[in-house]
């Protein structure tokens, strides 16, 4: 291997603090997944593949904020469409597939876990008008839009460029994608708190094909431009020597085709566990048994 | 009973600002360009520099170093000494810029301290396989106690924290009034 390359795979940005901070919440999930394993009641909830998605989420994050994708970010628009795209397509739906809300309130401590699950049961009962509120400005229009407008108007050249040259708004950018991505994959996988009306597997494959153009667009548009759409990776060095329009095209690229694809493949995942669930079902009539409705499932698998 | 849920309630949103955090932490800005691949002997040196504005206190400048050959693929430069002297009237700061100081491994980086505002003149001198070159840029220094704007924005995220808090908490209050 030659030795830029060398370099570049070692171009960690370890930092304690961030690393610390993932490694609690993930034990916190862990123990409250043993928790819920051990208990007949949410043994169901707590399945082996939680576990492993919010791992794997842990993970997404660590490798797009400290990994060489973060360290590149700063000089490679493409890499920097790489890390928006682990956190917005891979971290947040494996963590929301994760359902994190029952798991962290079990890994707290017993009077702390109370404490908590008497607050969120006033916050989000039926009929809180708290809840009412954060059900009627989360539905899925407004979130879709939320998300579409958060990608768009952060790759307007201007914002764009404060996000590269000045730290809080580059934070702010990424805070938005993530918890707009997280908002948006909170809707498609159910995860807790459910507050709204459990969306129909068709209604979920329309949501999700529903949010192609949010990359599509943007991507195509960033891919086929003209020129260099920002000026202040004109000023940097051309690691891996790709010109500013190579680079920019390769990002949009990726933007297109890889952003576009995740919306697809969840699609056909949607597909795939619709078709099993109808399976499953049509099994359980042949047998003579009432397939469970969706409020027949325990208690914990709502919250 | 009502203050014990306020100070629960912004525990809750501490600690669910926390479990966001991860993802927002420390973007980079590559800082602001003093020298964009500017010939310095066998070489081409780019350097930028950290904080944008410039204040008195601990700074940062990022150099990389290539081959001085027109149209030629770059060709980083990884083993050379890079020397950088920063003058102000008689205020002399000699560093050394290292790759185990830097981020980025192609790079080298120093971090030393600047305690006088004013115009700095830098030399950045590189010494490698091909030979010595020196790269000159003059650069200011702002006094401490600038307006740093990441106190607006941290500002903002605390007011936004209160205003949610007090939103929940008179959901809260309502419903224990009903």
């Amino acid at each position: 291997m030659d030795p830029v390359t060398i370099r570049l795979l070692t171009s960690w940005e370890l930092r304690p603090v961030l690393f610390l901070l993932l490694l609690f919440m993930a034990t916190l999930y862990t123990l409250g997944w043993q928790r819920l394993r051990v208990q007949r009641r949410s043994r169901r909830l707590a399945r082996p593949w939680r576990l492993i998605f919010y791992w794997l989420a842990i993970i997404f994050i660590i490798v797009s904020l400290m990994s060489p994708i973060e360290v590149l970010s700063g000089d490679l628009f493409f890499m920097h469409m790489i890390q928006h795209l682990l956190l917005t397509m891979f971290a947040a739906p494996l963590l929301m597939l994760a359902n994190p809300l029952p798991f962290l309130l079990w890994g707290l401590p017993r009077k702390l876990r109370r404490r908590f699950g008497r607050i969120l049961s006033r916050l989000l009962n039926q009929k809180s008008r708290f809840r009412q509120a954060a059900r009627s400005s989360t539905t899925p229009a407004i979130v879709w839009l939320i998300m579409l407008s958060t990608l768009w108007i952060w790759h307007d050249t201007r914002m764009y460029e404060l996000a590269l040259r000045r730290e809080w708004a580059h934070d702010l950018e990424h805070f938005t994608f993530f918890a707009s991505a997280a908002l948006y994959w909170w809707l498609v996988t159910g995860a807790g708190p459910r507050i709204h009306k459990n969306m129909s597997y068709f209604g979920k494959v329309g949501y999700l094909l529903a949010g192609i153009p949010s990359t599509f667009i943007l991507g195509v548009a960033i891919a086929f431009a003209a020129s260099p759409l920002y000026p202040y990776y004109e000023t940097r060095p051309r690691l891996l020597n790709l010109t500013v329009m190579d680079d920019q095209t390769i990002g949009g690229i990726i933007m297109w085709v890889a952003g576009s694809m995740m919306y697809v493949l969840a699609a056909v995942a949607v597909i795939g566990v619709w078709m099993v669930e109808q399976e499953r079902r049509q099994q359980l009539r042949m047998r003579g048994q009432r397939p469970e409705t969706r409020d027949e499932r325990p208690e914990m698998e709502d919250l | 009973m009502i203050k014990k849920i306020y100070f629960t309630s912004i525990f809750i949103l501490i600690v669910g600002i926390l479990a966001l955090l991860p993802v927002t932490a420390y973007g980079h800005g590559g800082g602001r360009p003093q020298l964009f691949r500017e010939p310095a002997g066998p070489y081409l040196v780019s350097v930028w520099s950290l904080p944008d504005p410039m204040t008195v206190g601990e700074v940062n400048l990022v150099v990389l170093v290539t081959g001085n050959q027109e149209g030629a693929v770059d060709n980083y430069i990884l083993d050379a000494d890079i020397d950088i002297s920063l003058r102000r009237g008689l205020s002399t700061v000699e560093t050394r810029a290292t790759h185990d100081q830097a981020t980025n491994n192609l790079f080298y980086e120093s971090y030393f301290d600047i305690d006088r505002a004013g115009t700095w003149n830098v030399n950045v001198t590189v010494n490698g396989p091909a030979g010595e070159g020196t790269a000159s840029f003059s650069m200011d220094v702002l006094d401490e106690g600038g307006t740093s704007i990441n106190w607006l924005f941290y500002g903002g995220i605390g007011v936004g924290i209160l205003v949610i808090v007090g939103l929940i908490w008179q959901f809260m209050t309502e419903e224990e009034e009903v």
